[in-house]
């Protein structure tokens, strides 16, 4: 995997988007977005709050009633993450990579000096289209301001010779434009998968079978 | 549109069905009585219009192409059309209904209040379609379910019309109000491209075109005879109209040249909000456009009205046949255009003298 330099990434971004190379990045990054070797990416508008769960929850597992508050805040206007809190966010920029690319997304280093984590599921696979959700923490002893449409985070691209295959990838994932919830699956199935054969219930901690069906 | 150049809107989310402008006057008077006993409260914004839009509908973007509507009626308040059609109005009872002359006056001022009314919907709907383009006649058939009028050829079906063609105190029949769109925009630029577009709604518009305003009589009744002296009140409507939009570009040429760009971004899930338009032979020469929101709405709603089975079967394990699929789609292509409507208010840069 090689690095992609800033005029390979402009290059591949002046291409239709038909061609098998395109890459978007749109809206259109400022030229000073642009390093020798990354992009950045700015935080946009929509973000969702997490609510305290009524019981405890695990990862995508669908176990409590666990939901968000979905909060609009318009350029030019701020957001204060409270100190050790977090909130799901998403770039302003909303990025489709061909299939011979991969990406990472990296706090960029001032707003990681403030003690504010972005990103903790970074790698972008080939064909990803759609903004990058963002787990932003303040990981700090203060609140925090976040302005949308400022910087708050960098792009470095990879070239990945064993091309993914053509087309669109599954739709989960496909075209998010706002932070979206994990995708919600019964536990009992994941076990499955698994291979667990029992599982404790969060809810009443009692021993479960496994649920036998392999489909969501 | 140069009368209302400081005209602002705020919009806010009722619990109501229906979208609404609210009347401001009150609140103008209540802003005075308070500037009265607080010194320095502002008074309200003289060019403030304040929309309400269903909770239901705070996440779309071709529903709220309604919005229009209501900003019509601010604008109709606003330069005192009122007066002008009730005039006509006048005049169309006394050369229309051989009674007119012979009612007491709070008959007539009924009646008269009625076309008025009816006039102002009609200007409002009107003002939807130019300010808009056929999004805002798409979403109104959306809004009424009016495309159930038609049966599966295409063809208008009789029964199925008869739900909708009753006119109300306050409004002409939904079906006439249709009928007026398609009027409209077939004298305007769009028209050629709704002759074009495979879109059911479209097909009604075609079809919706040469309905007999007896059809609309025969079914309304004691309210029928007024319904001619309406039609003939349209064209000082359609005049209005045109001194509103005087000067202002219709956008469709910039729809023509952008539209099947648009529509190729669609197909790809990518929200359009940065075009690279090629100008040249060489992948290098390419030109990148921001579209405005009039184009990406048009754009937009065509590709929703006729291309979401095919962005389904471009994904992998989709199933077009599948109604909640199909909606988490609709709702998908709605966010991507509501994304790049959003991202055309950031301002382009400019390096050296070219938009980058």
């Amino acid at each position: 995997m090689a690095i992609l330099s800033k005029e390979e990434i402009q290059r591949r971004m002046k291409l239709e988007i038909g061609d098998k190379e395109s890459l978007v990045i749109t809206p259109r990054p400022r030229s000073k977005a642009f390093d020798s070797d990354s992009v950045d990416l700015r935080l946009g508008c929509h973000f969702l709050m997490p609510q305290m769960p009524p019981e405890p929850s695990w990862g995508s597992a669908q176990v409590g009633g666990h939901s968000h508050t979905r909060v609009h805040v318009p350029l030019g206007s701020y957001f204060v993450v409270p100190s050790h809190e977090t909130v799901l966010g998403a770039t302003l920029e909303f990025i489709k990579l061909p299939k011979d690319l991969s990406g990472q997304i990296l706090t960029k280093s001032s707003v990681a000096r403030c003690f504010m984590v972005i990103e903790t599921a970074p790698w972008i696979h080939p064909l990803y289209r759609g903004c990058l959700t963002l787990e932003i923490a303040n990981v700090s002893n203060t609140p925090l301001t976040i302005f949308p449409g400022l910087s708050i985070a960098q792009l470095v691209l990879m070239s990945n010779q064993n091309a993914a295959d053509e087309g669109m990838p599954d739709g989960s994932y496909v075209g998010p434009v706002y932070p979206e919830e994990p995708i919600k699956r019964e536990l009992g199935k994941q076990m499955h998968e698994a291979g667990i054969d029992q599982y404790r219930d969060p809810k009443d901690g009692k021993w479960c079978p496994r649920t036998t069906g392999s489909s969501d | 549109m140069p009368e209302c150049s400081k005209t602002e809107f705020a919009l806010f989310h009722t619990s109501e069905f229906n979208y609404v402008q609210v009347h401001t006057a009150d609140l103008r008077r209540t802003a005075e009585k308070i500037h009265h006993i607080i010194p320095d409260a502002p008074f309200f914004p003289d060019n403030l219009g304040l929309i309400g839009l269903p909770y239901s509908q705070g996440r779309t973007a071709f529903s709220n192409c309604l919005v229009a509507h209501e900003m019509g009626h601010h604008i109709y308040r606003r330069m005192a059309y009122g007066a002008t059609l009730q005039v006509k109005a006048d005049a169309a009872l006394k050369s229309g209904s051989s009674t007119y002359e012979r009612m007491e006056q709070s008959q007539k001022d009924t009646v008269i209040k009625a076309l008025t009314q009816w006039s102002e919907e009609i200007f409002c709907d009107l003002f939807g379609a130019m300010l808009l383009g056929p999004c805002y006649t798409y979403a109104y058939i959306e809004a009424y379910d009016l495309s159930a009028i038609l049966d599966c050829k295409g063809s208008v079906s009789g029964d199925r019309v008869l739900p909708c063609i009753g006119f109300y105190e306050k409004y002409p029949s939904e079906m006439f109000r249709l009928q007026q769109q398609s009027i409209f925009l077939r004298e305007s630029p769009w028209w050629d491209h709704i002759n074009k577009s495979s879109a059911r709604y479209a097909t009604l518009l075609k079809t919706l075109h040469n309905m007999p305003i007896d059809a609309h009589v025969k079914e309304n009744g004691k309210l029928g005879y007024l319904i001619p002296m309406l039609d003939s009140i349209i064209p000082e409507i359609r005049k209005v109209i045109g001194v509103t939009f005087e000067g202002v570009d219709y956008g469709f040429a910039s729809f023509s040249q952008l539209n099947s760009t648009i529509q190729k971004y669609l197909a790809n899930g990518i929200v359009p909000s940065t075009l690279n338009i090629r100008s040249g032979s060489k992948p290098e020469n390419v030109n990148t456009v921001s579209p405005s929101p009039l184009v990406l709405l048009n754009s937009g709603m065509e590709f929703y009205l006729t291309r979401v089975n095919e962005l389904m079967r471009s994904i992998r394990d989709e199933d077009e046949t599948i109604y909640p699929r199909r909606l988490h789609w609709v709702r998908r292509i709605e966010e991507w255009i509501a994304k790049a409507i959003e991202d055309e208010s950031l301002k382009t840069e400019v390096v050296d003298g070219d938009p980058i």
